[in-house]
C-alpha cells in the first residue's frame, strides 16, 4: 500500500513537473581575448522556427540569465552583438550553464542599409521621388506624372488613378489651376519637382472632413527647394521647315510660401495644340449632378471631317496663340484670392474627303464630300476666385467670363459645290457661391450658382439647300439663317447635415431655375434683307422651368463601410412659349428620385462600390423647336412636338484593388442604364439632305458598359505595364426613312502598354490598341444590315542616351484599318530626333514624318451611319528648337 | 537617432503637430537619461533613471525596410504598446526611451492609435566624433518643474510665453479668448 502511494506521488510529481516544466540557461559571453561582452543578445527559439521564445541581454560582466517555458526537447541559441561574427548552437533543453566565445569582425551593419524606397506611404498619402520615375527626356512633370503606377493620362490630359479622375491638384498645397491643371503639366519643369504626393480619401473642403461626403484622390507637387522664392522663366525658339515653320515659348514662374505664379506666351505653326493646356479636366460627378447641358450648346456647325485618332501635331495645319497668367495669392487672413486669365488665337485649315453611307431598312445612301475648311477662332477667358478654408467655416466665390468668337468657312465639293459660312460670337458670365460651417457638429450649407450666356450664330449656305421647304422648290444662291440663344440658369440652396456616431443625416432644400430664349429665322433667299415669316421657318421660344427640390440623405458610416440612401422629391414646372402664335406648352411633375451607394471595403486594399439612381429629366427647347433650324447645310431639325422627357434607371458596380507599395492596380467597373424617351426621332434621307422630326411614343435605348484596367509597376526593373479593356453596347430604337429600326451598337477595345525606364543608355515604351466597332440594324427582329469596323494601332518609341550631353530617339506609330466594306488601309509613320546639351541651352532637333505620308484614311461607325474620310496630313518636316532658361 | 559609446542622443519624433523641441539623451551603461528642451527663456533640463518595460514576445513577423521583425508587446509609463524590433540588428534601443528587446525597435505603437514611430532610413557610418548637443549651457530643474513647464507649453503656450518672459501677449484685432482657447495636452509618458 506504502507502495503504491509513493508510486502515485512520483507520478503526480512527474504530471506536474511536465506541465510546468521551466528550464534556466545562464552563461557568460566574453571574447576571444577573454574580455566579458556587454550588451550582447542571447536569442532562445525551437531549431524549426524562427520565433524567439525568450531572451536576455548580457550584463556589464557578461552574464546573463534566462528562464525558457517550452516542451521543445532541443533549443536553439543565437547570440549577436555588434562588432562580433552571430553564434548559433542547438542544445538540449535542460537547464545549464554555459560560455560563449564570440569572435570580431570588422564590418559594420552592411546589410542593414536601406536606401529610401521611391514610394513611401504614410497613412493615406503616397510619396512617390520625382527623381526615380522621371528619365533623361523628360522636361516637365506631366512626363513624369504619366510614369506613375496607376497614373494614366489621357489625350485630353485628364488624369486618373486607379482608372477615377483626381479630384484635384495642388502645388505645395495650393490649389493654383483648379481644373487647368495641364498647365502645370506642361510648363513645371520635372527637375523642380522633389516628389509627387497622392492623397488618398482626399476632401479639399476641410469642414466637411469629418462628416461623410464624396472624396476622392488628389494630387500634390511638391516643389525642390530650388524651386522657390525666384522667378524662373523657361524659354523656347524654335525654326523648321517646311514650309516655314515656327514654335516660341516663354514662360515665367514663382512659387512662394503666399504666393503662386505661372504665366506662358506661346506660339506655332508646326501643329502643336496649344488651347489643350486650357481644358477643363473634371472629376466624374455623380450621376444626376451633372450640371445643366444647354451651357456649351452650338445649334449651328459646319460639316468638317470627324475626329481622327492620331496625334494633333500630325494633321493641324495652325497658326496659334496662347497667352495666359495665372496667379494665387495667400492673404493675410488665410484666405486665398486666384486670378486666371486666358487669350487663344488660332487659325488652322482642314483638307480631306469623307464617304458617307447611311444604311436604312430598304436602301442605302451613299455620297462623298471633299471638305477646305478654315477656323478663326478668338476665345477669351477669365476667373476670379476668393476661398477660405479652415476647420470651422468655408467660403467660396467664383466670377467667370468667358468670350469665344469663331469665323469658320468650308468649301464642300459633293454633288455640287458649297461654299459654307459660320460666324459666332458667345459670352458668358458666370458666379458660383458656396459656404460650408460647421457649429456643434452640425454642418450648415449654402451655394448659390448663376450662369448667364449669349449666343448669337449666323450660318450661310451657298448655293441654298433645301429648295422645297424655302423656295418652292426652285434652285437660289444663297441660305442664311440666324439664331440667338440666351441662357440664364440659377440654382439655389441650402442644406443642414447632423451626424452622430455612425449615423449622418442631411436635408437639402433648394430651387433651380431655366430660363431660355432662342430666336432663329432664315432670310428671303431671293433678298438678304428681309427675313421669312413663316411660323414653321421662325422660332420665337421662351422656355421657363422651375424645379424646387428637397433632398433627404441618410448615411451609415462604419469602419469605412459607407451606405448612403437619397430621396430626392424634385417638382419641375416647365412652360414653353412660342412668342409667334402665343401657343403654350406646359409640363407639370412630382417625382421621387432615389439613389443608392455602398461602399463596402473588403480588405484594407480591396474595395466593392454598388450604385443605383433613378432620374428624370425634362429637355429645353434645344430639343424642341417648332419651327426648322438649319443645324448644317445638310440637316434641318424641326420638333413641333410635346416637351421631351428621358427617365433613367442606371445600376452601376465597380471594384478597385489598390496596393502602391506593390505597385499594383486593378479596377473593374460595369453600368447598367435603361433610358425611356417620351419622343422618338425620325430621320428622313434626300440624298445627302436629313430632315428630322419627333414623335410622341415612349421609346427605350439600353446600354451596358464594362470597363477593366490592371497597372503593375516592377519597381528593381523600373518597367511599368497596363492593361485596359472597354466592351460597350448600346440598343434603341429610331425612325429611318419612316420604318422602325433597331439599332445595336458595341465597342470592344483593349489597349497594352509597356514603359521601361531601367537601363543608362535608354529607355522605351510601346502601346497597343485593338479596337472592334460593329453596328446592327434590325427591323421586325431581322437583321437588315452589319458594319463592322477593326483597328489595330501601335506607338513606339525608344531614346538612346550616347553620352551625357547626347542623345538620340526614334518613334514609330503604325495604323492598320479594315471595315466589312472591303476598305483596308495601313500606315506607317517614323519620326527621329536629336538632343545635344551645349552649356545651358538644350538643343533638340527633330524630323517628323520621315515616310512622308500625305493622306491618313480612316472611319468612323456610328448607329447606322458609316463614314470613311481622308484627311491631308503634315508632311515630312524639320525643326530645330533650342530650350533654355534664366 | 545617434550613437556614441554608451550615450544615445535622440530627437523626439514629432507624434502630435509642429516640430518638437525636446531631445532626449540617454546613457544604458549607468541607467540615466536626460531630457532637454528650449521652451522656457533659458534651456533647461531634467535627469531621470531609466527604466526596461517587461516585454512579451509574440511570434507574429512583419517585413519593415526589408528587415524580419518580430512582434513584442508591453505596458510602459501608462501606455500599452507594440513593437516591432529586428532580430538581425543587435541593437537594444529603439525610439524615445524603448529599450531592451534584443533588437533595434523599427516600428512602434500604442494601442489607442495616438502615436506611431516607424524607421523610414538606416544608414551605418563610423562615429568618432562627439555627438552635438544643441543644448549648451542648459540648467538643471527638477523633473516637476520640467513638465510643469512643458504642460503649460503645450496647453496655453501664450501664458507659457507670458509666464516665463515676464510680458502680456496681445493680438491686434483678435478675439483672446478664442486665441487663448486651451489645446489638448497628450505626452508619450501618460505618468506625468
Amino acid at each position: 500500500m506504502k507502495c503504491c502511494k509513493i508510486l502515485f506521488f512520483s507520478f503526480c510529481l512527474f504530471v506536474y513537473v511536465q506541465a510546468f516544466s521551466q528550464t534556466i540557461f545562464t552563461g557568460q559571453i566574453k571574447n576571444t581575448a577573454n574580455r566579458a561582452i556587454t550588451n550582447a543578445s542571447i536569442l532562445l527559439s525551437t531549431p524549426s522556427t524562427n520565433s524567439i521564445l525568450a531572451y536576455g541581454i548580457s550584463d556589464n560582466a557578461g552574464n546573463f540569465k534566462i528562464t525558457l517555458h517550452t516542451k521543445s526537447d532541443t533549443i536553439k541559441i543565437t547570440i549577436s552583438c555588434i562588432d562580433y561574427l552571430t553564434l548559433e548552437k542547438n542544445v538540449v533543453n535542460i537547464s545549464q550553464t554555459s560560455i560563449f566565445t564570440l569572435t570580431e569582425k570588422s564590418t559594420e551593419l552592411p546589410t542593414v542599409v536601406v536606401k529610401n524606397s521611391p514610394i513611401i506611404l504614410q497613412g493615406d498619402t503616397t510619396n512617390y521621388s520625382a527623381s526615380f520615375f522621371s528619365s533623361k527626356q523628360d522636361r516637365v512633370i506631366g512626363d513624369v506624372l504619366a510614369k506613375l503606377p496607376g497614373i494614366e493620362i489621357d489625350a485630353n490630359g485628364t488624369i486618373t488613378y486607379n482608372g477615377k479622375p483626381i479630384s484635384n491638384y495642388y502645388i505645395d498645397g495650393l490649389d493654383l489651376l483648379g481644373t487647368k491643371y495641364n498647365i502645370a503639366n506642361q510648363n513645371i519643369p520635372s527637375e523642380l519637382v522633389d516628389k509627387i504626393q497622392l492623397l488618398n480619401n482626399h476632401q479639399a473642403i476641410r469642414a466637411l472632413d469629418s462628416f461623410a461626403t464624396t472624396k476622392g484622390t488628389a494630387i500634390n507637387i511638391k516643389l525642390k527647394a530650388k524651386a522657390k522664392n525666384r522667378v524662373i522663366t523657361k524659354a523656347k525658339l524654335g525654326i523648321g521647315v517646311t514650309p516655314i515653320l515656327w514654335d516660341n515659348e516663354l514662360t515665367p514662374l514663382n512659387f512662394r510660401k503666399n504666393l503662386q505664379l505661372i504665366g506662358a506666351y506661346k506660339n506655332n505653326n508646326s501643329g502643336s495644340y496649344l488651347y489643350s493646356e486650357l481644358n477643363d479636366n473634371y472629376a466624374i460627378k455623380q450621376l444626376g449632378a451633372e450640371d445643366d447641358n444647354t451651357l456649351n450648346v452650338k445649334l449651328l456647325n459646319l460639316v468638317s471631317l470627324p475626329a481622327i485618332n492620331l496625334p494633333a501635331k500630325r494633321y493641324t495645319f495652325n497658326n496659334s496663340h496662347l497667352v495666359h497668367f495665372n496667379i494665387l495669392t495667400v492673404l493675410k487672413n488665410k484666405a486665398q484670392l486666384k486670378l486666371n486669365v486666358s487669350q487663344y488665337f488660332d487659325n488652322n485649315t482642314s483638307i480631306g474627303s469623307n464617304s458617307i453611307t447611311f444604311f436604312l431598312p430598304n436602301d442605302t445612301i451613299n455620297f462623298k464630300e471633299v471638305y477646305n475648311n478654315n477656323n478663326k477662332e478668338n476665345k477669351f477667358k477669365t476667373e476670379l476666385n476668393y476661398t477660405i478654408n479652415t476647420q470651422k467655416y468655408y467660403l467660396r466665390n467664383l466670377l467667370t467670363y468667358k468670350n469665344e468668337q469663331s469665323a469658320e468657312t468650308g468649301n464642300i465639293e459633293t454633288i455640287q459645290s458649297v461654299l459654307q459660312k459660320l460666324s459666332s460670337n458667345s459670352n458668358t458670365v458666370s458666379n458660383e457661391f458656396t459656404f460650408n460651417k460647421v457649429k456643434r457638429k452640425v454642418l450648415l450649407s449654402f451655394s448659390s450658382k448663376l450662369n448667364y450666356t449669349a449666343n448669337p450664330q449666323e450660318l450661310a449656305v451657298l448655293p441654298g439647300t433645301f429648295a422645297a421647304v424655302f423656295n418652292g422648290g426652285a434652285n437660289f444662291p444663297e441660305l442664311k439663317q440666324k439664331t440667338n440663344l440666351k441662357n440664364l440658369l440659377t440654382n439655389t440652396s441650402i442644406s443642414l447635415t447632423r451626424k452622430k456616431k455612425a449615423l449622418q443625416y442631411e436635408s437639402k432644400l433648394g430651387i433651380e431655375t431655366s430660363n431660355i430664349y432662342l430666336q432663329s429665322y432664315f432670310l428671303n433667299p431671293l433678298n438678304n434683307s428681309i427675313a421669312l415669316t413663316a411660323d414653321s421657318l421662325t422660332n420665337k421660344l421662351t422656355w421657363q422651368r422651375i424645379k424646387p427640390y428637397i433632398f433627404n440623405t441618410l448615411s451609415f458610416i462604419k469602419k469605412k463601410n459607407t451606405f448612403a440612401l437619397t430621396i430626392p422629391i424634385e417638382a419641375n414646372f416647365a412652360t414653353q412659349k412660342d412668342n409667334n402664335t402665343g401657343q403654350k406648352k406646359t409640363y407639370t411633375n412630382v417625382s421621387l428620385n432615389p439613389r443608392l451607394d455602398i461602399t463596402i471595403p473588403l480588405t484594407s486594399k480591396l474595395e466593392m462600390q454598388i450604385g443605383f439612381v433613378k432620374q428624370t429629366t425634362i429637355k429645353s427647347i434645344l430639343d424642341t423647336h417648332d419651327g426648322y433650324i438649319l443645324t448644317n447645310y445638310r440637316t434641318l431639325r424641326q420638333n413641333d412636338s410635346i416637351l421631351p422627357v428621358e427617365k433613367l434607371k442606371n445600376l452601376k458596380g465597380s471594384f478597385a484593388y489598390k496596393n502602391p507599395l506593390n505597385g499594383l492596380f486593378i479596377y473593374f467597373t460595369t453600368s447598367y442604364s435603361a433610358l425611356k424617351r417620351n419622343l422618338l426621332l425620325s430621320n428622313t434621307y434626300n440624298n445627302s439632305l436629313t430632315k428630322t422630326l419627333a414623335i410622341q411614343r415612349w421609346n427605350n435605348q439600353y446600354s451596358l458598359y464594362f470597363t477593366g484596367y490592371i497597372n503593375k509597376f516592377f519597381l528593381t526593373a523600373k518597367t511599368n505595364v497596363s492593361i485596359v479593356f472597354v466592351r460597350g453596347e448600346i440598343k434603341n430604337l429610331q425612325l429611318l426613312q419612316n420604318t422602325e429600326t433597331q439599332i445595336s451598337s458595341t465597342i470592344n477595345e483593349i489597349k497594352i502598354k509597356t514603359t521601361v525606364n531601367k537601363f543608362s543608355w535608354g529607355n522605351f515604351e510601346n502601346s497597343l490598341s485593338l479596337q472592334k466597332n460593329k453596328s446592327k440594324l434590325f427591323q421586325m427582329r431581322n437583321e437588315i444590315s452589319d458594319i463592322q469596323n477593326f483597328s489595330i494601332q501601335n506607338n513606339f518609341k525608344i531614346y538612346f542616351f550616347l553620352t551625357s550631353k547626347f542623345s538620340t530617339s526614334v518613334n514609330t506609330d503604325y495604323y492598320d484599318f479594315k471595315n466589312t466594306q472591303a476598305v483596308h488601309s495601313k500606315y506607317f509613320f517614323l519620326d527621329w530626333g536629336l538632343r545635344y546639351k551645349f552649356r545651358n541651352i538644350d538643343i533638340e532637333a527633330t524630323i517628323t514624318n520621315i515616310t512622308n505620308n500625305k493622306v491618313f484614311n480612316a472611319a468612323l461607325l456610328t448607329k447606322n451611319t458609316s463614314q470613311e474620310y481622308d484627311y491631308k496630313i503634315r508632311p515630312a518636316n524639320a525643326l530645330v528648337r533650342f530650350y533654355f532658361s534664366f | 537617432m545617434q550613437v556614441s559609446g554608451n550615450t544615445i542622443v535622440v530627437n523626439t519624433p514629432p507624434p502630435f503637430g509642429d516640430k518638437e523641441s525636446e531631445c532626449v539623451e540617454i546613457n544604458f551603461e549607468k541607467k540615466y537619461y536626460k531630457v532637454f528642451d528650449r521652451i522656457s527663456k533659458i534651456p533647461h533640463y531634467y535627469q531621470d533613471s531609466l527604466t526596461s518595460p517587461a516585454w512579451s514576445l509574440l511570434p507574429d513577423t512583419i517585413l519593415v525596410l526589408n528587415e524580419i521583425c518580430q512582434k513584442a508587446t508591453a505596458f510602459y509609463r501608462g501606455r500599452y504598446i507594440i513593437a516591432w524590433f529586428a532580430k538581425n540588428i543587435p541593437i537594444q534601443q529603439g525610439p524615445w526611451l524603448y529599450n531592451s528587446l534584443p533588437g533595434l525597435i523599427l516600428k512602434i505603437e500604442d494601442t489607442r492609435n495616438q502615436f506611431s514611430f516607424v524607421c523610414r532610413e538606416l544608414i551605418a557610418k563610423p562615429q568618432t566624433e562627439p555627438v552635438f548637443i544643441e543644448y549648451e549651457n542648459a540648467e538643471k530643474v527638477s523633473k516637476e518643474i520640467a513638465l510643469q513647464r512643458k504642460r503649460l507649453y503645450n496647453v496655453d503656450p501664450l501664458s507659457s510665453i507670458e509666464k516665463e518672459w515676464g510680458v502680456t501677449m496681445t493680438t491686434p484685432g483678435m478675439d483672446m479668448n478664442k486665441v487663448r482657447k486651451k489645446r489638448p495636452y497628450n505626452p508619450l509618458d501618460l505618468n506625468n
